[in-house]
């Protein structure tokens, strides 16, 4: 039976702050975004990187250089778009988290969860 | 000589573009640029070996050609744990494709995708017995040292059949001379896999 690729945590951060940033995700802004979301877990910038790379090598996401700009120091930007692939392990990983949910809320543990 | 300069000269060539851009904007904090260094050289290193990711939305028959030699590259990790003899490792890995790969080559070959009929696309890739059979030929005629890991390979389990306590005992020993081996030959096996020829049937078909 194919292996189906699923996402651990910190690529659903990544995943989601990719698809929240729309058209504005590169390196920087992805960092901020993932730290915003992990907050008050610290991310390491490298760590990104390596994420991205990760995801776009499982097909996740795809990229692209820009223009170079000023406030770049004359350099280009690598933007990142998440592909249908990506969507569906992210909308895969929400339903799991959702039956997670469920679990933990109905039942005999629920005050211990609310 | 500024920390431009030494960046440029310590990052890959391939992601040194984007890094400085980003590090740049961040006023090239220490705390990124150590986190970052190793990450990228990880990343470069891997993509030598597998090569680089085509974009999906420009697709062509070059890029389809250069995808499926890299689930090609990554069969022959599969083959490796086959040649030594674990097949529970490698049957973990099995198919080797990821389901976004299948989900490629469906676009690529013009199918619909849906859920049920990726599996199909199993058969279209050769299979891990193919794939032994294949490199087992092909390496044994041009290097006679990954014969002798073949052989190693296959003896754990000839072992594992008569005493549990020996085949560990030879698992260990001879886990540490693949290691040896590996690393003195890595560079021929790795040159001998790229000269392999054995396109999957689905580009042939």
């Amino acid at each position: 039976m194919a292996r189906t690729d699923s996402c651990g945590q910190f690529e659903q951060l990544v995943l989601t702050a990719v698809l929240s940033l729309d058209d504005n995700a590169y390196g920087v802004t992805i960092h901020k975004k993932v730290e915003e979301l992990s907050s008050p877990k610290s991310v390491t910038l490298g760590a990104v990187y390596v994420t991205l790379d990760r995801l776009e090598d499982k097909g996740f996401l795809s990229s692209w250089l820009t223009e170079p700009t000023a406030e770049r120091g004359g350099r280009a930007k690598r933007c990142y778009k998440v592909e249908s692939a990506g969507e569906q392990a992210l909308r895969d990983s929400m339903l799991t988290a959702r039956r997670l949910l469920n679990e933990l809320t109905i039942g005999k543990r629920s005050q211990a969860w609310i | 000589m500024d920390l431009r300069t030494v960046l440029s000269a310590v990052l890959p060539l391939a992601s040194r573009e984007q890094i400085l851009g980003d590090l740049e904007e961040r006023g090239f904090r220490a705390r990124d640029i150590l986190s970052v260094l190793p990450g990228a050289w990880l990343a470069h290193l891997r993509r030598e070996w597998l090569g680089p990711v085509p974009s999906l939305a420009d697709a062509s028959e070059a890029a389809l050609r250069l995808r499926a030699e890299q689930l090609r590259r990554a069969a022959s990790v599969d083959l490796l744990l086959l040649m030594w003899g674990q097949p529970r490792l490698c049957a973990s890995r099995q198919p080797g494709l990821s389901a976004p790969d299948f989900d490629w080559l469906h676009t690529r070959l013009g199918h619909p995708i849906s859920h049920r009929d990726r599996y199909p696309m199993e058969s279209l890739m050769p299979s891990p017995s193919q794939l032994l059979g294949d490199y087992r030929s092909t390496l044994q005629r041009r290097t006679p040292g990954v014969s002798a890991i073949l052989l190693m390979g296959s003896l754990p389990r000839l072992l594992n059949q008569q005493s549990p306590i020996a085949w560990k005992l030879f698992f260990e020993v001879s886990t540490i001379l693949l290691a040896g081996v590996l690393l003195y030959r890595s560079r021929h096996i790795i040159q001998e896999l790229r000269n392999l020829n054995h396109p999957p049937r689905a580009l042939t078909a």
